[in-house]
Protein backbone atom coordinates (compact mmCIF):
# COMPACT_ATOMS: atom_id res chain seq x y z
CA UNK A 1 0.00 0.00 0.00
CA UNK A 2 1.36 3.45 -0.74
CA UNK A 3 0.41 6.89 -1.77
CA UNK A 4 0.59 7.92 -5.49
CA UNK A 5 0.37 12.06 -5.76
CA UNK A 6 -1.13 13.18 -8.93
CA UNK A 7 -0.13 16.78 -10.72
CA UNK A 8 -0.83 18.10 -13.80
CA UNK A 9 2.50 17.00 -15.17
CA UNK A 10 1.87 13.44 -14.13
CA UNK A 11 -1.37 12.95 -14.88
CA UNK A 12 -1.04 11.26 -18.12
CA UNK A 13 0.56 7.76 -16.93
CA UNK A 14 -2.08 8.02 -13.78
CA UNK A 15 -4.89 8.71 -15.47
CA UNK A 16 -7.00 5.02 -14.57
CA UNK A 17 -5.95 5.89 -10.64
CA UNK A 18 -7.53 9.30 -11.62
CA UNK A 19 -10.33 8.07 -13.06
CA UNK A 20 -11.17 5.49 -10.23
CA UNK A 21 -10.47 8.89 -7.73
CA UNK A 22 -13.25 10.54 -9.29
CA UNK A 23 -15.88 7.39 -9.01
CA UNK A 24 -15.41 6.75 -5.65
CA UNK A 25 -15.62 10.16 -4.49
CA UNK A 26 -19.30 10.11 -6.35
CA UNK A 27 -20.14 6.68 -4.66
CA UNK A 28 -19.10 8.58 -1.00
CA UNK A 29 -19.96 11.93 -1.57
CA UNK A 30 -22.98 11.85 -3.24
CA UNK A 31 -24.44 8.59 -3.04
CA UNK A 32 -23.40 7.78 0.73
CA UNK A 33 -23.33 11.09 2.11
CA UNK A 34 -25.66 13.00 0.27
CA UNK A 35 -24.07 15.64 -1.49
CA UNK A 36 -27.05 15.73 -3.99
CA UNK A 37 -25.46 19.10 -5.95
CA UNK A 38 -22.30 16.88 -6.78
CA UNK A 39 -24.35 14.38 -8.61
CA UNK A 40 -23.02 13.67 -12.17
CA UNK A 41 -25.27 11.67 -15.34
CA UNK A 42 -21.73 10.24 -15.48
CA UNK A 43 -21.63 9.05 -11.75
CA UNK A 44 -17.99 10.89 -11.82
CA UNK A 45 -17.42 13.61 -9.21
CA UNK A 46 -15.27 16.22 -11.14
CA UNK A 47 -15.55 19.88 -10.62
CA UNK A 48 -13.38 22.90 -11.60
CA UNK A 49 -11.17 22.73 -8.51
CA UNK A 50 -9.95 18.84 -10.18
CA UNK A 51 -8.05 21.23 -13.02
CA UNK A 52 -4.10 21.31 -14.04
CA UNK A 53 -3.36 22.59 -10.78
CA UNK A 54 -5.01 19.70 -8.30
CA UNK A 55 -2.57 17.88 -6.59
CA UNK A 56 -4.21 14.45 -6.02
CA UNK A 57 -3.13 11.69 -2.93
CA UNK A 58 -4.45 8.88 -3.96
CA UNK A 59 -3.90 5.57 -1.59
CA UNK A 60 -3.44 2.49 -3.69
CA UNK A 61 -3.24 -1.18 -3.43
CA UNK A 62 -2.15 -2.95 -6.27
CA UNK A 63 -4.31 -1.30 -8.77
CA UNK A 64 -7.12 -0.32 -6.65
CA UNK A 65 -7.26 3.00 -5.16
CA UNK A 66 -8.53 3.11 -1.27
CA UNK A 67 -8.88 6.37 -0.47
CA UNK A 68 -7.94 9.71 -1.61
CA UNK A 69 -7.67 13.32 -1.10
CA UNK A 70 -7.65 16.66 -2.84
CA UNK A 71 -5.10 19.64 -2.41
CA UNK A 72 -5.23 22.52 -4.21
CA UNK A 73 -2.48 25.81 -3.92
CA UNK A 74 -4.58 28.84 -2.26
CA UNK A 75 -3.10 31.10 -5.00
CA UNK A 76 -5.91 29.46 -7.12
CA UNK A 77 -9.49 29.35 -6.91
CA UNK A 78 -10.31 26.84 -4.26
CA UNK A 79 -13.09 25.49 -2.68
CA UNK A 80 -13.04 27.29 0.63
CA UNK A 81 -12.45 30.99 -0.64
CA UNK A 82 -15.18 30.34 -3.48
CA UNK A 83 -17.52 28.43 -2.35
CA UNK A 84 -17.10 29.07 1.92
CA UNK A 85 -16.00 32.12 2.14
CA UNK A 86 -19.33 32.94 4.78
CA UNK A 87 -17.38 30.69 6.94
CA UNK A 88 -13.61 32.93 7.34
CA UNK A 89 -14.30 36.20 9.72
CA UNK A 90 -10.25 35.69 10.89
CA UNK A 91 -7.04 36.23 8.65
CA UNK A 92 -5.52 33.17 7.10
CA UNK A 93 -2.17 32.44 9.04
CA UNK A 94 -0.30 33.27 6.08
CA UNK A 95 1.10 33.50 2.88
CA UNK A 96 -1.59 32.26 -0.04
CA UNK A 97 1.39 31.03 -1.85
CA UNK A 98 2.31 28.75 1.91
CA UNK A 99 -1.35 26.94 1.96
CA UNK A 100 -3.15 24.46 0.53
CA UNK A 101 -6.86 23.54 0.50
CA UNK A 102 -7.49 20.38 1.71
CA UNK A 103 -10.66 18.55 0.03
CA UNK A 104 -12.83 15.32 -1.12
CA UNK A 105 -10.88 13.74 1.53
CA UNK A 106 -12.02 9.71 1.81
CA UNK A 107 -11.08 6.40 2.80
CA UNK A 108 -13.25 3.52 0.96
CA UNK A 109 -12.77 0.62 3.36
CA UNK A 110 -12.73 1.85 6.84
CA UNK A 111 -11.64 -1.19 8.24
CA UNK A 112 -11.98 -1.11 12.33
CA UNK A 113 -9.97 -3.25 14.68
CA UNK A 114 -12.03 -1.65 17.17
CA UNK A 115 -9.39 0.19 19.13
CA UNK A 116 -8.06 2.95 16.50
CA UNK A 117 -8.31 4.82 13.71
CA UNK A 118 -8.26 2.40 10.33
CA UNK A 119 -4.52 2.10 9.42
CA UNK A 120 -5.25 3.48 5.72
CA UNK A 121 -6.65 6.80 7.23
CA UNK A 122 -3.66 7.56 9.39
CA UNK A 123 -1.69 6.60 6.52
CA UNK A 124 -3.45 8.98 4.03
CA UNK A 125 -2.98 11.90 6.99
CA UNK A 126 0.57 11.28 7.17
CA UNK A 127 0.85 11.46 3.96
CA UNK A 128 -0.85 14.70 3.05
CA UNK A 129 1.29 16.08 5.77
CA UNK A 130 4.59 14.74 5.07
CA UNK A 131 3.69 16.17 1.26
CA UNK A 132 3.29 19.53 2.07
CA UNK A 133 6.45 19.75 3.91
CA UNK A 134 8.61 18.49 0.86
CA UNK A 135 6.52 20.79 -1.47
CA UNK A 136 7.65 23.42 1.11
CA UNK A 137 3.99 24.40 2.12
CA UNK A 138 3.18 25.94 5.54
CA UNK A 139 -0.73 25.50 6.72
CA UNK A 140 -3.90 23.68 5.32
CA UNK A 141 -6.90 25.28 5.34
CA UNK A 142 -10.45 23.02 5.20
CA UNK A 143 -14.07 22.85 5.70
CA UNK A 144 -15.23 20.20 7.73
CA UNK A 145 -17.75 19.44 10.40
CA UNK A 146 -16.66 19.81 13.49
CA UNK A 147 -16.85 16.84 15.05
CA UNK A 148 -13.54 16.27 12.66
CA UNK A 149 -12.27 18.63 15.37
CA UNK A 150 -11.88 16.66 17.78
CA UNK A 151 -10.17 13.65 15.72
CA UNK A 152 -7.39 16.15 14.33
CA UNK A 153 -6.49 17.53 17.58
CA UNK A 154 -6.46 13.69 19.44
CA UNK A 155 -3.46 13.78 16.87
CA UNK A 156 -1.74 16.44 18.59
CA UNK A 157 -1.81 18.49 15.50
CA UNK A 158 -2.64 22.05 15.84
CA UNK A 159 -6.14 22.99 14.70
CA UNK A 160 -7.26 26.66 14.82
CA UNK A 161 -10.68 27.86 13.32
CA UNK A 162 -11.16 30.72 10.77
CA UNK A 163 -14.58 31.48 12.26
CA UNK A 164 -17.49 30.39 14.14
CA UNK A 165 -19.07 27.00 12.84
CA UNK A 166 -22.16 27.34 11.12
CA UNK A 167 -24.94 24.58 10.24
CA UNK A 168 -24.88 23.59 6.68
CA UNK A 169 -27.12 20.70 5.80
CA UNK A 170 -27.81 20.30 9.14
CA UNK A 171 -24.33 19.81 10.16
CA UNK A 172 -22.22 22.18 12.20
CA UNK A 173 -19.37 23.16 9.70
CA UNK A 174 -16.48 25.08 10.52
CA UNK A 175 -13.63 26.16 8.06
CA UNK A 176 -10.11 26.28 9.96
CA UNK A 177 -6.52 26.04 9.25
CA UNK A 178 -3.86 22.90 10.18
CA UNK A 179 -0.23 23.72 10.82
CA UNK A 180 2.36 21.98 8.82
CA UNK A 181 5.60 20.66 10.75
CA UNK A 182 7.20 17.82 11.53
CA UNK A 183 6.33 17.36 14.86
CA UNK A 184 2.56 17.11 13.38
CA UNK A 185 4.08 14.23 10.94
CA UNK A 186 6.12 12.69 13.68
CA UNK A 187 2.70 12.22 15.96
CA UNK A 188 0.28 10.66 13.55
CA UNK A 189 3.23 8.42 12.53
CA UNK A 190 3.91 7.34 16.14
CA UNK A 191 0.48 7.34 17.68
CA UNK A 192 -0.54 5.17 14.58
CA UNK A 193 2.87 2.95 14.37
CA UNK A 194 3.52 4.25 11.04
CA UNK A 195 7.72 4.07 10.38
CA UNK A 196 8.10 4.77 6.69
CA UNK A 197 6.69 7.16 4.70
CA UNK A 198 3.88 5.74 2.02
CA UNK A 199 4.60 8.52 -1.04
CA UNK A 200 5.90 7.75 -4.05
CA UNK A 201 10.00 8.63 -3.78
CA UNK A 202 10.19 9.30 -7.67
CA UNK A 203 7.32 11.55 -7.62
CA UNK A 204 9.43 13.98 -5.27
CA UNK A 205 12.59 13.24 -7.21
CA UNK A 206 14.44 12.58 -3.92
CA UNK A 207 15.30 9.23 -3.03
CA UNK A 208 17.26 8.45 0.71
CA UNK A 209 15.55 11.29 2.31
CA UNK A 210 12.04 9.42 1.89
CA UNK A 211 12.37 6.86 4.49
CA UNK A 212 13.50 9.61 7.26
CA UNK A 213 15.89 7.36 9.48
CA UNK A 214 13.86 8.35 12.82
CA UNK A 215 10.66 6.20 11.48
CA UNK A 216 12.80 3.55 10.37
CA UNK A 217 12.63 0.16 12.35
CA UNK A 218 16.02 -0.87 14.17
CA UNK B 1 -13.84 20.57 2.26
CA UNK B 2 -15.45 17.89 4.63
CA UNK B 3 -13.31 15.20 5.86
CA UNK B 4 -16.63 13.48 7.18
CA UNK B 5 -20.37 15.20 7.50
CA UNK B 6 -21.34 11.46 8.00
CA UNK B 7 -23.36 12.08 11.52
CA UNK B 8 -26.88 13.21 10.18
CA UNK B 9 -27.81 16.10 12.51
CA UNK B 10 -31.02 17.67 13.80
CA UNK B 11 -31.46 21.06 14.52
CA UNK B 12 -29.69 22.35 17.91
CA UNK B 13 -32.69 21.97 20.58
CA UNK B 14 -33.38 23.28 24.06
CA UNK B 15 -30.44 24.97 23.66
CA UNK B 16 -28.38 27.10 26.91
CA UNK B 17 -27.08 29.57 26.32
CA UNK B 18 -24.92 30.84 29.44
CA UNK B 19 -23.73 34.76 29.36
CA UNK B 20 -21.26 33.45 26.43
CA UNK B 21 -22.25 37.03 24.31
CA UNK B 22 -19.83 36.67 21.44
CA UNK B 23 -17.31 34.17 19.57
CA UNK B 24 -14.41 36.00 20.82
CA UNK B 25 -14.46 34.53 23.83
CA UNK B 26 -14.16 30.75 22.36
CA UNK B 27 -11.48 31.98 19.76
CA UNK B 28 -9.27 32.87 22.57
CA UNK B 29 -10.13 29.34 24.58
CA UNK B 30 -9.22 27.38 21.35
CA UNK B 31 -6.02 29.35 21.11
CA UNK B 32 -5.14 28.64 24.75
CA UNK B 33 -5.97 24.83 24.50
CA UNK B 34 -3.73 24.82 21.07
CA UNK B 35 -0.82 25.81 23.47
CA UNK B 36 -1.64 24.03 26.38
CA UNK B 37 1.30 21.60 27.36
CA UNK B 38 -0.60 19.30 29.77
CA UNK B 39 -4.02 18.16 30.62
CA UNK B 40 -4.18 20.25 33.52
CA UNK B 41 -3.72 23.58 31.73
CA UNK B 42 -6.47 22.23 29.60
CA UNK B 43 -8.30 21.93 32.64
CA UNK B 44 -7.17 25.62 34.28
CA UNK B 45 -8.18 26.90 30.44
CA UNK B 46 -11.50 25.51 30.48
CA UNK B 47 -12.51 25.93 33.94
CA UNK B 48 -11.97 29.37 33.61
CA UNK B 49 -13.50 29.76 30.87
CA UNK B 50 -16.55 27.68 32.39
CA UNK B 51 -16.91 30.44 35.39
CA UNK B 52 -17.04 33.16 33.29
CA UNK B 53 -19.38 31.78 31.23
CA UNK B 54 -21.56 31.09 34.18
CA UNK B 55 -21.07 28.12 34.81
CA UNK B 56 -20.37 26.66 38.16
CA UNK B 57 -19.04 23.13 37.07
CA UNK B 58 -17.67 21.14 34.66
CA UNK B 59 -16.45 17.19 34.02
CA UNK B 60 -14.27 15.65 31.43
CA UNK B 61 -14.62 12.19 31.20
CA UNK B 62 -14.49 8.73 29.35
CA UNK B 63 -18.13 6.83 29.56
CA UNK B 64 -17.28 2.92 30.21
CA UNK B 65 -20.00 0.30 29.36
CA UNK B 66 -22.21 -0.77 32.73
CA UNK B 67 -20.75 -2.63 35.01
CA UNK B 68 -17.44 -0.60 34.52
CA UNK B 69 -16.13 1.45 37.00
CA UNK B 70 -15.97 4.83 35.86
CA UNK B 71 -13.06 6.78 37.94
CA UNK B 72 -10.65 5.57 36.10
CA UNK B 73 -11.89 6.83 32.71
CA UNK B 74 -12.22 11.05 34.46
CA UNK B 75 -10.21 12.93 32.45
CA UNK B 76 -10.80 16.38 34.56
CA UNK B 77 -13.26 17.07 37.19
CA UNK B 78 -14.54 20.35 38.69
CA UNK B 79 -17.29 18.81 40.70
CA UNK B 80 -18.17 19.58 44.00
CA UNK B 81 -15.95 17.28 46.29
CA UNK B 82 -18.65 15.69 48.35
CA UNK B 83 -20.81 14.90 44.95
CA UNK B 84 -18.10 13.14 43.17
CA UNK B 85 -17.37 11.05 46.14
CA UNK B 86 -20.95 10.23 46.19
CA UNK B 87 -20.99 9.39 42.67
CA UNK B 88 -18.30 7.23 42.60
CA UNK B 89 -18.78 5.47 45.44
CA UNK B 90 -22.14 4.40 44.30
CA UNK B 91 -21.75 4.08 40.77
CA UNK B 92 -24.09 6.78 39.77
CA UNK B 93 -23.12 6.67 36.47
CA UNK B 94 -25.05 3.55 35.83
CA UNK B 95 -28.58 5.49 36.49
CA UNK B 96 -27.73 8.92 35.45
CA UNK B 97 -29.63 9.54 32.55
CA UNK B 98 -27.18 12.35 31.56
CA UNK B 99 -24.37 9.85 31.46
CA UNK B 100 -26.57 7.31 29.19
CA UNK B 101 -27.64 9.53 26.83
CA UNK B 102 -24.29 9.92 25.70
CA UNK B 103 -24.84 6.62 24.31
CA UNK B 104 -27.26 7.63 21.93
CA UNK B 105 -26.81 11.03 20.54
CA UNK B 106 -24.07 13.09 19.11
CA UNK B 107 -25.66 16.32 19.88
CA UNK B 108 -25.41 18.33 22.94
CA UNK B 109 -28.32 18.26 25.40
CA UNK B 110 -29.38 19.92 28.44
CA UNK B 111 -29.42 17.72 31.43
CA UNK B 112 -33.32 18.38 32.41
CA UNK B 113 -33.75 17.15 28.60
CA UNK B 114 -32.20 13.34 29.81
CA UNK B 115 -34.67 13.33 33.07
CA UNK B 116 -37.27 13.28 30.57
CA UNK B 117 -36.17 10.55 28.60
CA UNK B 118 -36.23 8.24 31.49
CA UNK B 119 -38.87 9.13 33.87
CA UNK B 120 -39.84 5.37 34.03
CA UNK B 121 -36.41 4.67 36.04
CA UNK B 122 -36.98 5.87 39.98
CA UNK B 123 -33.15 5.59 40.18
CA UNK B 124 -32.63 8.32 37.02
CA UNK B 125 -35.23 10.44 39.11
CA UNK B 126 -33.13 9.94 42.18
CA UNK B 127 -29.77 10.82 41.01
CA UNK B 128 -31.26 13.58 38.86
CA UNK B 129 -32.29 15.21 42.37
CA UNK B 130 -29.56 14.41 44.89
CA UNK B 131 -26.74 16.18 42.03
CA UNK B 132 -29.72 19.31 42.23
CA UNK B 133 -28.83 19.06 46.10
CA UNK B 134 -25.48 19.53 45.51
CA UNK B 135 -26.41 22.10 43.22
CA UNK B 136 -25.82 20.28 39.99
CA UNK B 137 -29.35 21.43 39.30
CA UNK B 138 -29.27 22.47 35.68
CA UNK B 139 -26.34 21.91 32.57
CA UNK B 140 -25.74 21.00 29.74
CA UNK B 141 -23.51 17.76 28.41
CA UNK B 142 -21.70 17.71 25.16
CA UNK B 143 -21.52 13.67 23.77
CA UNK B 144 -17.90 13.07 22.22
CA UNK B 145 -17.79 9.57 20.35
CA UNK B 146 -14.04 8.68 18.88
CA UNK B 147 -12.87 6.52 16.07
CA UNK B 148 -12.10 3.97 17.96
CA UNK B 149 -15.73 3.56 19.28
CA UNK B 150 -15.27 4.81 23.03
CA UNK B 151 -18.06 7.40 24.67
CA UNK B 152 -16.97 10.49 26.43
CA UNK B 153 -18.27 13.82 27.37
CA UNK B 154 -18.28 17.41 28.48
CA UNK B 155 -20.59 18.37 30.66
CA UNK B 156 -21.14 21.80 32.37
CA UNK B 157 -23.14 22.53 34.95
CA UNK B 158 -25.17 26.11 35.87
CA UNK B 159 -28.29 28.17 36.49
CA UNK B 160 -30.21 30.11 34.92
CA UNK B 161 -28.47 30.19 31.58
CA UNK B 162 -30.43 31.37 28.58
CA UNK B 163 -30.99 29.91 25.42
CA UNK B 164 -28.76 30.30 22.28
CA UNK B 165 -27.80 28.40 19.42
CA UNK B 166 -24.82 30.07 18.10
CA UNK B 167 -23.47 29.60 21.23
CA UNK B 168 -24.23 26.16 21.87
CA UNK B 169 -22.59 24.89 19.01
CA UNK B 170 -19.46 27.08 19.69
CA UNK B 171 -19.63 25.07 23.18
CA UNK B 172 -19.82 22.30 21.80
CA UNK B 173 -16.59 23.36 19.44
CA UNK B 174 -14.51 23.83 22.37
CA UNK B 175 -16.05 20.73 23.62
CA UNK B 176 -14.78 19.01 20.78
CA UNK B 177 -10.99 20.80 20.88
CA UNK B 178 -10.63 20.29 24.69
CA UNK B 179 -11.40 16.62 24.60
CA UNK B 180 -9.35 15.59 21.31
CA UNK B 181 -6.29 17.74 22.95
CA UNK B 182 -6.61 15.98 26.36
CA UNK B 183 -6.78 12.35 24.29
CA UNK B 184 -3.67 13.58 22.61
CA UNK B 185 -1.76 13.74 25.87
CA UNK B 186 -3.02 10.80 26.92
CA UNK B 187 -2.09 8.48 23.79
CA UNK B 188 -0.33 5.62 24.79
CA UNK B 189 2.90 6.76 22.51
CA UNK B 190 4.87 9.77 23.70
CA UNK B 191 7.73 10.94 22.21
CA UNK B 192 8.55 13.68 24.99
CA UNK B 193 8.42 10.59 27.37
CA UNK B 194 10.75 8.36 25.31
CA UNK B 195 13.55 10.90 25.49
CA UNK B 196 13.66 10.45 28.74
CA UNK B 197 14.44 7.14 28.59
CA UNK B 198 18.25 7.23 30.83
CA UNK B 199 21.58 5.49 29.96
CA UNK B 200 20.44 2.91 32.51
CA UNK B 201 17.07 1.96 30.96
CA UNK B 202 18.54 1.51 27.63
CA UNK B 203 21.43 -0.51 28.40
CA UNK B 204 18.92 -2.38 30.34
CA UNK B 205 16.33 -3.02 27.77
CA UNK B 206 19.31 -3.74 24.92
CA UNK B 207 19.85 -6.97 27.34
CA UNK B 208 15.99 -8.00 27.56
CA UNK B 209 15.56 -7.60 23.71
CA UNK B 210 18.41 -9.92 23.21
CA UNK B 211 16.82 -12.78 25.20
CA UNK B 212 18.50 -11.98 28.99
CA UNK B 213 16.34 -12.90 32.32
CA UNK B 214 16.67 -10.39 35.19
CA UNK B 215 19.01 -12.70 36.88
CA UNK B 216 21.30 -12.59 33.64
CA UNK B 217 21.61 -8.67 33.44
CA UNK B 218 21.87 -8.50 37.16
CA UNK B 219 24.91 -10.69 36.88
CA UNK B 220 26.07 -9.21 33.87
CA UNK B 221 26.23 -5.84 34.94
CA UNK B 222 26.93 -6.60 38.66
CA UNK B 223 23.50 -5.10 40.34
CA UNK B 224 20.83 -6.74 41.93
CA UNK B 225 17.89 -8.37 40.51
CA UNK B 226 15.49 -6.00 41.91
CA UNK B 227 17.19 -2.54 40.53
CA UNK B 228 17.18 -4.23 37.33
CA UNK B 229 13.24 -4.44 37.55
CA UNK B 230 13.30 -1.27 39.06
CA UNK B 231 14.76 0.23 35.27
CA UNK B 232 12.77 -2.10 33.35
CA UNK B 233 9.12 -0.99 35.12
CA UNK B 234 10.82 2.68 34.80
CA UNK B 235 10.88 2.31 31.34
CA UNK B 236 8.02 0.53 31.22
CA UNK B 237 5.99 3.27 32.29
CA UNK B 238 7.79 5.65 30.39
CA UNK B 239 6.87 4.33 27.41
CA UNK B 240 3.64 3.57 28.62
CA UNK B 241 3.71 -0.12 27.66
CA UNK B 242 1.78 -3.32 29.33
CA UNK B 243 3.97 -5.73 28.74
CA UNK B 244 8.05 -6.32 28.90
CA UNK B 245 7.79 -7.39 25.13
CA UNK B 246 5.66 -4.19 24.41
CA UNK B 247 8.12 -2.36 25.82
CA UNK B 248 11.16 -3.45 23.88
CA UNK B 249 9.17 -3.36 20.85
CA UNK B 250 8.20 0.21 21.38
CA UNK B 251 12.05 1.00 21.74
CA UNK B 252 13.20 -0.70 18.78
CA UNK B 253 10.74 0.55 16.88
CA UNK B 254 11.23 4.23 17.58
CA UNK B 255 15.33 3.83 17.58
CA UNK B 256 15.33 4.27 21.26
CA UNK B 257 17.85 0.85 21.81
CA UNK B 258 19.82 -0.44 19.00
CA UNK B 259 20.87 -4.27 18.78
CA UNK B 260 23.08 -5.25 16.88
Amino acid sequence: MHIETIFGTNIRSKFQLLEQNFRHRHKIFVDRLGWEDLRKADQRDVDQFDNADAQHLLLVDGERVLGGARLTPLTNPTLLLSTFTHLIQMPLPGRLEDGLDWTRHYIRFARRNGKRLAPEAAILYSGAMEHALLTGKRYFTFVSSIYMIELLTSFNWKVSPLGAPQMIEGSPTIAGWIEVSEEALFHMNAYNGITKSHLNPKTYAIEEEMNCPQYASA
Amino acid sequence: MAFDRTVPHRRYRGVLGAKLNNFDNIFSCLEHIKRAENDSSVLDILRDFSEKAGFESLIVSGLPHRGIPLEPFVVINHWPQEWYNRYMSRDYVELDPVARRCFQTVVPFIWREAASDLTQHSGAAKVMNEAADFGLAEGICIPVHTEDGMQGCVSFGGKNIDDDPKVLMSLHLLALYAHGRLRAFRRPINILQHSTLSEREREILRWVAIGKTSLDIADILSLSMSTVNFHVENARRKLGTSTRSHTIAEAVQYNLISIH
